[in-house]
């Protein structure tokens, strides 16, 4: 046996503390909130501004929320940097926000609130540049797109459900040719306000610094009123069961794409909810992948996802490629009659406990990314609710009521709103 | 069980090591070699387990993999898909697979507290003789090899161009049972990676109630890998809105400081943005959402290299001759202090991210070096020193010498309409037929 050891040497960046409080701040000018996240022996701060629209928000054009964020990101390293363009774009649209993130030492917070604070100015970037934008974002939707198939299925289900091309569905491909920078100029002008906006600072910063800083940087704003969410108020219609059949060369392999939407009767504690929310979602999920494809062999594979509005309205979808052997009619049967059994299973307090440990590993796992933190923080806050720190996040899932998880799986469950999309894959000519 | 084991902690820093490598060792498979690395972040504990077996198809590669990942993914006795995915979740358990012609590596990752469960969790799926056969089918769907020129994405031409120049031979490919038993038997090595951790008695942990018996892949030599030829591949597609362009090359570097010389040459050109690629194609020609560069280390002092960018069909030609005139001038030598500087620093960043959080990436490097036991005397993986000490200034006298002569270099574009006059005037093309993979017009360039 031999022994040989040497003296390791190499810089390191500095490891995640677990300390992490969410503060509000106190004066938040015009933001509609503000808070600041002290995070101990992180040796960085960032700002992430979540103005509180994206896609759902989009007013009849699919893609603009989308250009919108790469005009206001590329006007901002203008005004700011002294070599502009020289970074990739800082920020990334969803269905319900926008968010920009600037990233600094302590040394750099100036530069950091002067680059947040032009992301709500009017963007100011040569004509061509702007027009020529519009190529890129063309180019950056082709190319996710061509790298997920699958997205474009799961666009067609949605459509289906909201019997609509906008608001909760959204139509980016198509609507590639009728982007245009007044749309654009008019989405920011109406959306990008600090009212309609949430800042949250986080990292190497104490509370009284980033008061300070907000004030010094947004004392000038004011309050105004919160861009309403019309598409709160689309719905499916009640008992739709939409079924659509179609063949396609964009796709490697025959796939079905499903989506659902349940509305709660009665209004909801939506910031009470969100622990119960994400247990009662693993707990239905891994009931689903059971019979689908763990146990039951319909899927070669299975992916889900679910939503909850701020308004408790839940949506779930679901891919599914076939196994070999099962059309997709049997894939589909087979994924309802799995639905349909979760509306009488007893869930056990096992798997309650089950859930809230995988909740609670994965709030863990973050501590190997500073980035997942951010994601972490701007989760809840792009529905303008208040950040929450994985800390508090795992006293919230200890604490969810189990008779709030059995309500919402139920939800899942029920037989509610639907529509599939069931694409026969071709072979290229 | 003979245990053959070392402790080595890698040196990472300006100074040299030496060691000597025993030439042409001989595989034993009734003794598992064990070496410790300490490079991983603070609270995480690695193990990367190691079948030595000589694989000279693509094929028997994948079906290798998939049969280990149905193992791992299947029930095993008593125990459910299920139970096994939940454990793994809650303990924070990641398990990766990677393989190459010489090696199938399975790598554990969890955090230090969870990591002699998650041993035992492992040491549970390897002595699990059933593998379920609809798992099977399964994985090997999921691991069947999808053709670039299909979804034009430059992840998957870099597979196929990998796998192309990798996977020489045309072995017929072993039946179930042999395969199976080729992972059910102890692993020929075992890497520990973790700082500050005792590992004592994890390897008998992890190998308890393995088989030690001989494999048969590992008993024939395989062929050396193959070069890239150069010319044009086109796979034209005359409806298609978007064309992808790639130019490179897959390169075998004289000395490891070359290889680190061109790694910082191919930042410089297309790592971020404030690379030439990203600067020129998409900031000033608003040509492409996605231009960038390629260096991958596949093998000992071999990488895939190369750029590469998805543009519209109307006008690829112009920004394939613009891609080739950034290669031109960076190998001219007429780059900035500055952006060399970064893209040195971007290089060891690199580097050190991989050491830190890629126990699988540390384990490849230290194969290709010791792909049969450890040496008898000092680890030192080369390139982690003599990339540190590259300066990048010295860069710019010999970039015309490390960067390739571009008509060595091969070209593929997959979309658009063919150039006629690169058909014409190139004696090096070949026309993509459709559903042909790129395998065929490579065979075609390189018999000339």
């Amino acid at each position: 046996m031999k022994f040989l050891a040497y003296i390791i040497y190499f810089v390191m960046l500095s490891n995640i503390s677990n300390a992490q409080t969410v503060i509000p701040l106190s004066n938040t000018h015009g933001f509609y909130n503000a808070y600041v996240i002290p995070i101990d022996g992180r040796a960085r701060i960032d700002v992430q501004l979540v103005v509180l629209s994206g896609t759902y928000d989009e007013d009849g054009v699919s893609g603009i929320a989308h250009y919108t964020e790469h005009l206001a990101a590329l006007s901002s390293d203008t005004k700011v940097l002294q070599e502009p363009r020289q970074r990739d774009l800082n920020a990334f649209t969803s269905k319900v926000s926008t968010v920009y993130t600037n990233t600094g030492n302590s040394k750099e917070i100036d530069r950091i609130m002067l680059l947040t604070r032009a992301v709500l100015e009017t963007p100011n970037l040569p004509i061509d540049f702007q027009k020529s934008e519009i190529d890129i974002v063309k180019r950056e939707i082709l190319y996710k797109e061509r790298n997920a198939p699958v997205r474009w299925l799961n666009r067609l289900a949605l459509q289906k459900l909201y019997g609509s091309k906008s608001g909760r569905a959204d139509n980016p491909v198509e609507d590639l040719n009728n982007i245009t920078i007044e749309k654009a100029m008019s989405f920011h002008a109406k959306h990008y306000t600090p009212s309609n906006s949430i800042l949250i600072i986080s990292g190497d910063i104490t509370q009284s610094l980033a008061q300070a800083k907000v004030t010094e940087y947004f004392g000038n704003t004011l309050k105004t009123k919160r861009v309403p969410d019309l598409w709160l108020t689309h719905h499916p219609k009640d008992g739709l069961k939409s079924r659509t059949i179609i063949s396609s060369t964009r796709i490697l392999d025959d796939s079905l794409s499903y989506a659902k939407f349940f509305k709660f009767p009665e209004p909801q504690d939506i910031l009470g909810m969100q622990a119960s929310f994400f247990i009662a979602s693993d707990i239905y999920n891994s009931h689903m992948n059971d019979a689908l494809y763990l146990e039951g062999f319909t899927a070669q594979s299975f992916s889900q996802s679910s939503y909850i509005a701020i308004n408790g309205d839940l949506e779930y979808t679901a891919t599914l490629i076939p196994f070999e052997g099962v059309s997709l009619e049997q894939a589909l049967n087979a994924l309802e009659k799995a639905m349909a059994k979760m509306r009488t299973k007893k869930i056990t307090q096992k798997e309650i406990k089950t859930a809230r440990s995988k909740n609670v590993a994965y709030t863990r796992s973050l501590s190997q990314s500073p980035r997942a933190y951010l994601d972490f923080f701007q989760n809840l806050g792009s529905d303008g609710l208040p950040p929450t720190s994985p800390t508090e996040f795992a006293k919230m899932i200890a604490e969810a009521p189990d008779t709030e998880i059995l309500r919402i799986i139920a939800a899942f469950a029920s037989d509610s709103p639907s529509a599939a999309i069931l694409a026969n894959s071709e072979s290229p000519k | 069980m003979n245990f053959f084991r070392i402790f080595i902690h890698i040196f990472i820093s300006l100074l040299s090591l030496m060691f000597i490598a025993p030439a042409n060792a001989q595989i034993k498979d009734d003794v598992t070699y064990i070496t410790e690395f300490t490079t991983l972040n603070e609270n995480m504990a690695a193990a990367s387990l190691i079948w030595a077996l000589n694989v000279d198809t693509n094929d028997q590669s994948r079906a290798l993999q998939a049969l280990l990942s149905a193992k791992i993914s299947g029930p095993m006795g008593a125990i459910s898909a299920r139970e096994s995915i939940d454990f793994r979740v809650i303990n924070n358990i990641d398990l990766t697979i990677n393989a190459t012609p010489k090696h199938l590596i399975l790598t554990i990752t969890s955090p230090k507290e969870n990591f002699k469960d998650a041993i035992k969790h492992i040491n549970q799926i390897l002595r699990n003789t059933e593998i379920n056969k609809n798992w099977l089918k399964r994985k090997n769907r999921a691991y069947e090899e999808i053709s670039s020129s299909r979804l034009r994405t430059p992840e998957l031409l870099e597979t196929e161009l990998t796998d192309y120049t990798l996977f020489t031979g045309n072995s017929p490919l072993l039946n179930k049972s042999a395969l199976k038993l080729e992972i059910l038997r102890r692993p020929n090595q075992i890497i520990f990676n973790a700082k500050n951790y005792n590992f004592r008695n994890l390897a008998d942990v992890l190998m308890d109630g393995l088989l030690s018996h001989d494999a048969t892949l590992n008993n024939f030599p395989i062929k050396p890998h193959r070069k890239l030829p150069a010319g044009i591949i086109h796979s034209s597609d005359e409806n298609s809105s978007e064309t992808l362009i790639f130019i490179g090359t897959i390169k075998e570097f004289k000395t490891v400081r070359e290889q680190a010389q061109t790694n910082i040459l191919y930042k410089y050109m297309g790592y971020g943005p404030g690379s030439e690629m990203f600067r020129i194609i998409r900031q000033e020609k608003r040509a492409s959402y996605d231009p960038r560069s390629h260096f991958t280390q596949i093998g000992k002092q071999l990488a895939f290299t190369g750029l590469s960018a998805t543009v519209s069909s109307k006008n690829w030609h112009e920004v394939y001759d613009l891609i080739l005139k950034i290669y031109n001038d960076t190998r001219a030598g007429i780059n900035t202090e500055q952006g060399l500087q970064d893209s040195r620093d971007s290089m060891i960043n690199n580097l050190v991210g991989n050491l830190r959080r890629r126990p699988e990436w540390l384990a490849q490097r230290y194969l290709e070096l010791h792909p049969v036991k450890p040496p008898e005397q000092i680890i030192d993986i080369k390139l982690l020193s003599e990339s540190f000490s590259v300066l990048p200034l010295e860069l710019n006298n010999k970039a015309n010498k490390i960067l390739e002569n571009p008509v060595k270099l091969i070209s593929i574009i997959i979309g658009g309409k063919i150039n006629p006059k690169m058909e014409i005037q190139h004696n090096m093309f070949c026309k993509l037929p459709p559903n042909k993979r790129l395998d065929y017009c490579l065979d075609k360039l390189t018999s000339g």
